[in-house]
């Protein structure tokens, strides 16, 4: 192979990365416009306080979305609070605290989770985890924050470890050699050395799970029962912003209520960058604090 | 006397393709080996052989004895019942580039020590203390231990591997071209080290300079494409000519 060739390849490469990031910006952006431009109508003061309530009875006249807000936010941090470190711990069993022949079929099974539907989750969970929750806690019919809040771990969780994983990959090697010479044990080695290196990992790990538990529409769907209310309990059913848009586009056309969607659509998108900005300025700040 | 170590027949292969073939040595107490060869000839293998280290690349294979002779007792190296932890533990050590690890100096050398010689809190500082003097660098970073290790120079980087190795009480140390990357003071720091260390400690160290190689060596090996095709003896007859006539290839 020619020099020539080299150089136009890297420069192709560089090219076609500058491009794909500029389009995905750009795709963000338009994202970001088209749902500001149809919550226009939303900016009168009279609209914005039946949609900012906590009331959904689109019969009576009621939009409100706050519960909906709500129950978005519960399953996404309450999902992320036990898939998080469930996911740390299967992503320690895999770089070293497990024998390797176990962690290498972990790590197989965990890949193999991202491959499989959202709505088989969703679907096994309705005829196995509702029933069981139903018949072990008496609480009414199971679809419940609970349910959705294990579906939606379990669906979060290959997303955690491998965004844990990728970044173990690029950290382990760098002291591998130097662990071993000096008489380090592999978790040793992972608990004092790859894991506080992995801080970005961590972080991206938050971050894509948690804006993956807040995107996610099928799980919330099909396990929480959708009620737009504010759940007593987590044996409460709730309702999801992204399964309240499914819900109404398949149902109801022109009215408030279609507006309502363009306001969750703008929250959801509001809140998943918040919670990435969010992230970020804590683990900025814990950096310069140590 | 036991030799500190002695090595039989040792054949070491990467992917089928053999790297070192049938060395066999032993060294003497109270001397200091010195192993030279062309670039690629496999000392750095050879060293790792000693530790286990190669065993963490992929595709290695490794047949022959290799024996160190410790304060209880010898170690079978290759033996099915020796743990690799153990013995790296015992065997300190220092790699041709420095290997500091990317924490901050004192971390590098604190946490080592307790990890695996449970050793901590005061008596660990103080042979932090010590081993950083012993190696000329407690002067230089007494007022900034904190700091990130990568922030100091190549030269002191590679003494504080050294000081680190050192503060383990290893009872055998490799040391792999260990002043190839280091400016010409901290260079003769190490080697006065070396010199005042060799009746404790026994060691194996990689040289890339003749010079270097007449100040240390009681003993030298040369390797060629993997075979020990040379062995010098600061106490046999005609040291001096057979000295250069054995190096004037390699250098
Ligand atoms: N991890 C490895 N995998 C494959 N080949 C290796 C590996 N380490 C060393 N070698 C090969 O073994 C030979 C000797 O290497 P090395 O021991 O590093 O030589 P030296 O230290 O004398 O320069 C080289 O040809 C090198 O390519
Ligand atoms: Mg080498």
């Amino acid at each position: 192979m020619s020099a020539g060739f080299h150089v136009s390849k890297d420069v192709l490469a560089r090219i076609v990365i500058a491009a794909s990031a500029w389009v995905s910006a750009a795709v963000v952006l338009f994202l970001f416009l088209f749902l500001a431009w149809f919550c226009r109508p939303l900016l009168d003061m009279t609209t914005l306080a039946r949609l900012l309530s906590w009331d959904w009875r689109p019969f009576q006249g009621s939009f409100g979305i706050l519960s909906m807000l709500t129950g978005s936010l519960l399953l996404a941090f309450s999902s992320m609070l036990l898939a998080f470190p469930v996911g740390v711990g299967i992503c320690c069993f895999i770089h070293g605290i497990g024998p390797p022949s176990l962690a290498r079929f972990v790590l197989r099974a965990v890949k193999l989770m991202t491959s499989v539907p959202t709505v088989v989750y969703g679907f096994v969970a309705v005829f196995v985890l509702v029933p069981l929750l139903r018949d072990v806690f008496h609480r009414g019919s199971g679809f419940s924050l609970l349910a959705a809040i294990l579906g939606l771990a379990i669906l979060v969780l290959p997303t955690v470890v491998l965004m844990l994983h990728s970044r173990f990959l690029t950290v382990e090697p760098q002291v591998r050699l130097t662990a071993a010479a000096l008489g380090m044990t592999s978790s040793q080695k992972l608990l004092h050395l790859v894991i506080p290196a992995s801080k970005r990992g961590f972080l991206a790990a938050a971050v894509l799970g948690l804006g993956r538990a807040l995107g996610d529409t099928m799980i919330p769907l099909m396990l929480a029962g959708n009620a737009p209310q504010v759940p007593g309990s987590v044996f409460d059913s709730v309702r999801a912003m992204t399964a309240h848009i499914a819900l109404v586009v398949a149902t109801d056309s022109h009215s408030l209520a279609y507006l309502s969607l363009f306001a969750c659509g703008l929250l959801l998108f509001l809140t998943t960058t918040l919670v990435n900005i969010g992230l970020r300025m804590l683990t900025r700040n814990r950096e310069v604090g140590s | 006397m036991t030799p500190p170590v002695s090595i039989n027949n040792l054949t070491v292969s990467f992917d089928g393709t053999p790297v070192l073939e049938n060395v066999t040595f032993k060294t003497r107490p109270g001397e200091l080996t010195v192993i030279v060869g062309r670039s690629g000839s496999g000392k750095s293998t050879l060293l790792r052989a000693v530790n286990r280290l190669n065993e963490c690349f992929p595709g290695c294979s490794t047949t022959g004895e290799v024996q160190l002779a410790l304060h209880d007792g010898q170690l079978d190296v290759y033996s099915a019942t020796t743990c690799p932890e153990h013995l790296r533990a015992r065997a300190g050590m220092v790699f041709q580039s420095p290997n500091i690890l990317p924490v901050s100096i004192a971390r590098n050398m604190l946490l080592p020590q307790k990890l695996v010689r449970n050793v901590t809190g005061r008596s660990a500082e103080e042979k932090m203390r010590h081993m950083l003097e012993r190696v000329g660098l407690l002067e230089e970073v007494h007022d900034r231990l904190g700091a990130p290790a990568a922030t100091l120079s190549g030269g002191q980087q590679q003494r504080l591997c050294l000081a680190r190795a050192l503060a383990l009480e290893p009872e055998i140390l490799l040391l792999d071209e260990p002043t190839a990357s280091v400016d010409y003071r901290s260079a003769r720091r190490i080697e006065e080290l070396l010199l005042s260390l060799k009746n404790e400690l026994p060691m194996l160290v990689v040289s890339h300079s003749l010079p270097q190689t007449q100040r240390l060596a009681d003993r030298v090996l040369l390797i060629r494409k993997g075979r020990l095709v040379g062995e010098w003896h600061r106490g046999q007859a005609n040291a001096e000519a057979d000295f250069e006539k054995m190096l004037s290839t390699t250098f």
